[in-house]
């Protein structure tokens, strides 16, 4: 039997973009994600103004960086979403962000059978979002506390007024709940 | 085929480091994790998926008015530089990568300065003022003095190998330890012990003669 792939129109408009510059295509893109990166950033702070400047430098790091989208490795929220991290990183903590260079001959690769089917990353990630939905509030609260406001664990304990061991435990049995959601 | 790490982040680590809220050194202890542990590199995949739901999932806030033009009207112009210059890449030395950036050559060639009891330290540039952030190298053979850490030091092994009561660490094991473990390395006899260490506050020898390495430790 087969299953056709489930539509991702986002990825459809990065390649466009990556093929053929398509400015429609990054229109589409900038008027969905650039206001969510923008909460995200206030989320987190930021204020408005800035907030605006850097969801605008993310989305012109899409355009750059386009080609380096691969479908078969990521959703194309999560790869907004490691840009824009990166770019709050740089631009307003001022610290380099070390990352893993996968074409780097020190690195040690597993099998990849390791890697996913496309339609299982797609497929995963409407899951992960509806079980974020799902979660009780107070991990709710510590997910954001870790990912809007990128806060350390020890700074959330000390700011909420939490043992850490009790975030930590919030932090486990939200990511516990997450992963049974995707079996 | 390399050995694979047996000592990993744990997830609040991780969930840090794909997040964005770790700092550069620990971060830089992490991604170099990352480079020789597969395992730990699909757990980040897995929870930088979990940022991407979390940035579907806000509630969208307008952006100001002529913002998508600003930005169509400076698609061909090239993305602005990075506010941080980044180091130069260093390929082909020995060093997993993204550590080989920080220190630019093979281990052995570094400046190691030298300390009492068969210790050497090589400190890397670090902007962060607030942790330390070196490499440590322990001669073969060498029982380290019993220390403990006052708050938290995050260690990656990167050459040799040592043994604790809490196990063998050998290149690629990450451990993290708090003022709550006082413990006692022995570095395996085969070859001297290189590790990269971050920690916010200098290791404390607690016993005898020892101690004189305190001073060395704190610089």
């Amino acid at each position: 039997m087969t299953r056709s792939p489930p539509a991702s129109p986002f990825a459809d408009l990065v390649e466009q973009i990556a093929g053929s510059r398509n400015r429609q295509a990054f229109s589409t893109l900038f008027e969905h994600f650039a206001p969510r990166i923008k909460s995200w950033l206030m989320g987190g702070g930021c204020p408005e103004g800035s907030a605006d400047e850097l969801a605008q430098e993310t989305l012109l790091a899409v355009w750059h960086q386009a080609d380096s989208y691969r479908r078969n490795r990521a959703a194309v929220s999560t790869w907004v979403f490691t840009i824009a991290r990166n770019k709050r990183i740089d631009r307003l903590r001022k610290e380099r962000r070390p990352t893993v260079r996968l074409d780097d001959p020190t690195v040690v690769v597993a099998d990849e059978s390791a890697h996913y089917a496309w339609d299982e990353i797609i497929v995963e990630q409407g899951r992960i979002e509806r079980s974020i939905a799902d979660l009780p509030e107070e991990q709710q609260v510590v997910l954001r506390q870790f990912y809007v406001q990128d806060k350390s664990h020890s700074v959330i304990a000390n700011d909420s007024g939490l043992a850490i061991g009790t975030v930590k435990s919030r932090l486990r049995l939200a990511l516990t709940s997450l992963r049974r959601s995707l079996q | 085929m390399s050995r694979m790490p047996n000592h990993h982040p744990n997830e609040e680590r991780l969930v840090e480091y794909s997040a964005g809220g770790l700092h550069e050194p620990g971060s830089l202890v992490i991604a170099t994790h990352l480079a020789l542990c597969p395992e730990c590199r699909t757990h980040v995949e897995e929870l930088e998926a979990v940022g991407g739901a979390l940035l579907s999932s806000v509630q969208p806030t307008a952006v100001s008015p002529g913002a998508l033009e600003a930005t169509l009207a400076n698609l061909d112009h090239t993305e602005p530089p990075p506010s941080v210059a980044p180091l130069p890449r260093v390929t082909g030395t020995t060093v997993p990568s993204p550590l080989s950036d920080y220190v630019a050559s093979d281990l052995t060639s570094l400046n190691w300065s030298k300390g009492l009891g068969g210790l050497s330290k090589h400190v890397l540039p670090m902007n962060n003022t607030v942790l330390h952030t070196f490499l440590l190298k322990m001669g073969a053979g060498r029982k380290l003095p019993a220390h403990t850490h006052r708050g938290y030091e995050m260690t990656l092994m990167l050459e040799g190998a040592y043994a604790d009561h809490l196990g063998e660490f050998c290149p690629g094991d990450f451990v993290e330890l708090d003022g709550s473990v006082t413990h006692q390395p022995v570095i395996d006899e085969a070859a001297d012990c290189i590790c990269l260490t971050v920690t916010d506050a200098p290791v404390r020898f607690t016993e005898g003669w020892a101690r004189l390495l305190n001073p060395f430790l704190r610089q």
